[in-house]
């Protein structure tokens, strides 16, 4: 049974401008001990899905439709007590770390240990313990358990995040574009150190980012993104080296190499389309350089083809 | 000197304080004896004031010396105690000041705090539950309660309360003659405070309420209060440790500020109830032309507001662990 | 001539925004009530308000005659409302022009040219902020002495630092655009800088400041009157306070003390009704949220 199954999940912001059909009947499955990465252009749909993983959706948003099934159970239909329960300790997120994710007058060993004494009865020297270890898990000296939030840096405000994340041992952890807006150097460390925890934790992850060269180093697998539905579902392996969706082989082909012959870089002409008002049929058509007359008219399913899962006419 | 931390910070804010004092000083200094309509030259141009008297005054006031010279005695005097001579009760205006000290402090005391408590509890509940109705009624209810002049309402409530109902007394700290101590004195005295504090409180909740209200709007759109939530933390602990300690800071900061307006209000509850408090003398000088006396309240309030403006910052420095550990990084 | 009939067109749909607001609408009103009366004071009072004398009118509550009783010199007190209004809103906003005029000059000069200038103006400002705003006020008209244009400047003097922090701040972030930076690059002049291209776009803000001051002012008129230092000249709401309270009688004569009361309140609600309008309608995102 896999870890995470998400069923045709709906979720739309009914706004006075219009209804906004953020993410539109997607599916997708996380394995035990898989690392999926989510990719896709900014407005797309990834964080408002992952959003709705934590059930963090807030009107004017709301799922209207599908199944997220975790460990059995549709969360999607669980109360609002139990719901906070499995925040932290059986679901944990990272988020991005150019957001003020740490609250500014708390110490970082209080933001740890907090999370701990929430879900688990320790005591509190034996959380503040704990708090100290996982510092040291994430190549922080324990002794900064009582420094506070702007006495690190952008990368090390990351690793407490981490910290914090993983600290009541989490089943999956989702990590929202976490090296985005951190300088190369650093995204490296904290890449290292997430496949080093992955290791040692044996911990899923879902990996979001518009990033594919970060995927590439973290993910066994990826799925694309676009204008609120899965386009492509495959290993990193085979996505990278044979794409199959037009937007894929865009995407995979708008990324500079360094090994390999020089050759001009391709952007995607247009633009995404808003998504109160996406285009008829599939939704890439417009920017499409192989579009057919019936991708216009009708949506294409995602279907197996191969060792991997496509949505689009010209494969199919 | 680049002091780390808080020690820095507080040697900064003390220095500063005292700058200000001697400014607010030189400008005392210089209202009442420089602008056009100096009370000092005034009386030169009294006819009723003999050539004897005015002789007498200039030898005084020392207003045939050179300005910087009036202004070496103001000071001297001033580090004296010397505030000058009040006209109207003939004795040093310090003391008068003095006797009513106690008075206004017992005011100010109990007003302010039940109009920060409140003012703040209220305004964290509509703060966090913004966009409800029970918010756009705190809302509205604060705006209103913070447009009404302490003197007005003051009135209105002596009217009602003292006059039509005679359910307390129309002013004064306690009733005269009455020969009551110790509880039953406390008693009185808890009765005739007990309008005066509403007609301040009012003004003063409205404006806690407004300003803890936006700074938890504020807070709340903070990540750091999604994280709490991603944690799975109750919503009483983010309540408290992560949104109120938050927004309570810069509501600390401009306490500081409001005290100006607390001392608004002081002046127009002591005068409209007849409170023996320094604000009431306010009033008298004013009525009484007694310069001297207005130019010492003048200053006393002024220094106070400073002072306390102090206070609350190195209370403010002392909290905010970004001022108080510093940047080590 | 294009600007500026581009400027009156954002001025007039600013102004319908304002109307969309509940307390928009509300602000508006007791403007324009307030003005009218004041305008047409001379068609809306019965007697001559300075009319005294008279003894037999004397402290007689309201009846056909006096439709709001007479005071203590036998003053008709409807009509001494009525034409008070003219002092508080020529007051009101009098000290509103000449604070926005001071503060934004400050503002936008020490927003705009920074470093020492800015230091030393906000070092002026702050002093300023710090002082105890009513004691600074009472002490400065005693010594000026009573008249309306005293009291205009007394109440500038004491709001002028708020507006200049406030304006200094918005012009800080607006410095920091990109187009200010483009106008740069053109080679405007600095002063073309300040009042071509920050100034239309802080106005909003100082209109916003504005009607904040004029509730200021219509509070300091009426307690520095009640105080006894009105311009004995004119008769204002905190003038009628003033005798109301000096008279001994106030208690017993709540024709007297009310209607003025219920003015000054209703005025500073409406402005303060007004000003929050206006804050929330300069917000971004105001029109977007109500589906304008």
């Amino acid at each position: 049974m896999a870890l995470l199954e998400i069923e045709n999940l709906k979720i739309y912001y009914f706004t006075r401008a219009g209804t906004v059909k953020a993410v539109d009947d997607v599916s997708f499955t996380v394995d035990k001990g898989e690392a999926l990465g989510l990719i896709g252009e900014s407005g797309c749909g990834k964080t408002t899905m992952v959003f709705a993983i934590m059930k963090f959706v807030t009107p004017p948003g709301r799922i209207v439709g599908g199944k997220i099934i975790f460990e059995g159970r549709d969360i999607i239909t669980i109360g609002a007590e139990e719901m906070r329960r499995l925040r932290g300790s059986g679901i944990a997120m990272v988020f991005q770390s150019a957001q003020n994710v740490l609250n500014p007058v708390m110490t970082v060993g209080k933001q740890i240990a907090e999370g701990i004494l929430e879900h688990e009865s320790i005591t509190k020297e034996e959380a503040w313990e704990r708090a100290g270890r996982q510092l040291e898990l994430v190549g922080i000296s324990g002794e900064r358990i009582k420094s506070y939030p702007h006495e690190f840096s952008g990368g090390m405000k990351q690793r407490v995040m981490i910290a914090i994340a993983t600290a009541c041992n989490p089943r999956l952890l989702i990590l929202d574009e976490p090296v985005t807006g951190l300088d190369v150097i650093v995204q490296r460390q904290l890449l290292a150190l997430m496949n080093d925890l992955r290791e040692k934790l044996h911990l899923p992850i879902i990996f979001i980012t518009h990033d594919l060269s970060v995927v590439a180093e973290t993910c066994d697998q990826v799925a694309v993104m676009y204008a609120g539905k899965i386009v492509e579902q495959a290993s990193t392996v085979s996505l990278y080296k044979d794409p199959a969706h037009p937007y894929s082989q865009a995407l995979i082909k708008s990324y500079p190499s360094i090994k390999g012959e020089k050759r001009e870089l391709r952007s995607i002409p247009g633009s995404p389309p808003a998504l109160a008002n996406p285009p008829t049929g599939c939704r890439f058509h417009p920017r499409c350089p192989c579009v057919m007359d019936i991708c216009r008219e009708e949506e294409p399913i995602f279907k197996r083809k191969g060792g991997r899962l496509v949505a689009c006419h010209l494969v199919n | 000197m680049a002091l780390r931390g808080f020690a820095g910070f507080a040697i900064r804010k003390v220095l500063g304080a005292i700058t200000t004092i001697f400014a607010i000083i030189c400008l005392n200094f210089f209202i009442f004896r420089m602008l056009p309509g100096d009370p000092v030259r005034m009386m030169y141009r009294d006819p009723r004031v003999s050539a004897e008297q005015m002789q007498l005054m200039t030898e005084k006031f020392g207003l045939d010396k050179p300005l910087w010279e009036q202004f070496l005695s103001y000071l001297r005097e001033l580090f004296q105690g010397n505030l000058g001579m009040s006209f109207w009760q003939k004795r040093a205006v310090l003391e008068v000041i003095a006797d009513r000290i106690p008075q206004t402090l017992l005011l100010v005391v109990v007003a302010l705090a039940i109009a920060v408590v409140l003012g703040i509890l209220l305004g964290a509940i509509a703060g966090w539950k913004s966009g409800t109705r029970l918010d756009s009624f705190i809302l509205t209810a604060s705006l209103t309660m913070y447009s009404i002049p302490a003197f007005a309402l003051g009135i209105i409530l002596m009217l009602v309360f003292a006059f039509q109902l005679s359910i307390f007394p129309l002013g004064g700290i306690s009733t005269p003659a009455s020969g009551l101590i110790g509880f039953g004195y406390w008693k009185d005295v808890l009765w005739h405070i007990f309008l005066p504090v509403i007609s301040i409180v009012f003004w003063y909740i409205g404006e806690y309420v407004l300003l803890t209200r936006s700074s938890m709007m504020d807070v709340l759109d903070q990540d750091y209060i999604v994280m709490a939530r991603a944690k799975g933390l109750k919503e009483s602990a983010i309540l408290r440790n992560h949104a109120l300690r938050n927004a309570l800071l810069p509501v600390i900061t401009i306490t500081g500020v409001n005290l100006g307006f607390a001392v608004a209000g002081i002046i127009e509850v002591e005068t409209v109830f007849s409170w023996p408090g320094i604000g009431r003398l306010v009033y008298d000088a004013v009525m009484k032309r007694d310069y001297p006396l207005l130019q010492g309240t003048f200053l006393v309030f002024a220094v106070a507001v400073v002072l306390a403006n102090l206070v609350i910052d190195l209370i403010y420095g002392y909290i905010d662990p970004r001022i108080k550990v510093g940047k080590t990084e | 001539m294009r600007t500026v009939r581009r400027r009156l067109a954002e001025a007039r749909k600013f102004f319908q925004l304002l109307l969309t607001h509940r307390m928009g609408v509300m602000g508006l009103s007791v403007f324009a009530l307030f003005a009218i009366i004041a305008l047409f004071a001379p068609f809306l009072h019965t007697v001559d308000p300075s009319r005294t004398g008279v003894v037999e009118n004397i402290l007689i509550p309201p009846n056909s005659q006096f439709w709001l009783g007479t005071d203590d010199l036998g003053r008709d007190i409807w009509s001494q409302v009525i034409y008070s209004s003219r002092i508080s809103l020529l007051i009101g906003f009098l000290a509103a022009a000449l604070t926005i005029f001071v503060g934004s000059l400050v503002g936008l000069v020490a927003g705009f040219y920074g470093g020492k200038i800015e230091e030393v103006l906000m070092r002026v400002t702050d002093f300023f902020m710090m002082l105890p705003q009513l004691p600074l006020m009472i002490v400065l008209a005693a010594v000026l002495g009573p008249n309306i244009w005293n009291i205009i400047f007394v109440v500038s003097i004491v709001s002028w630092p708020a507006a200049a922090r406030v304006i200094r701040s918005q012009v800080l972030s607006l410095k920091e655009r990109a187009f200010v930076e483009a106008s740069r690059c053109i080679g405007a002049s600095d002063s073309s800088l300040i009042f071509g291209e920050i100034m239309p776009n802080v106005v909003p803000l100082m209109f916003a400041e504005a009607v904040l001051v004029v509730t200021e002012a219509v509070y300091a008129e009426a307690i520095l009157s009640f105080l006894g230092l009105g311009d004995p000249t004119t008769i204002s709401w905190g003038m009628m306070l003033h005798f109301a309270f000096e008279s001994g009688v106030m208690v017993k004569a709540s024709w007297w003390v009310v209607p003025p009361i219920v003015a000054i309140i209703v005025l500073i609600l409406g402005f303060t009704f007004l000003g929050t309008a206006v804050s929330d309608v300069l917000k971004p995102g105001y029109k977007e949220a109500r589906g304008l």
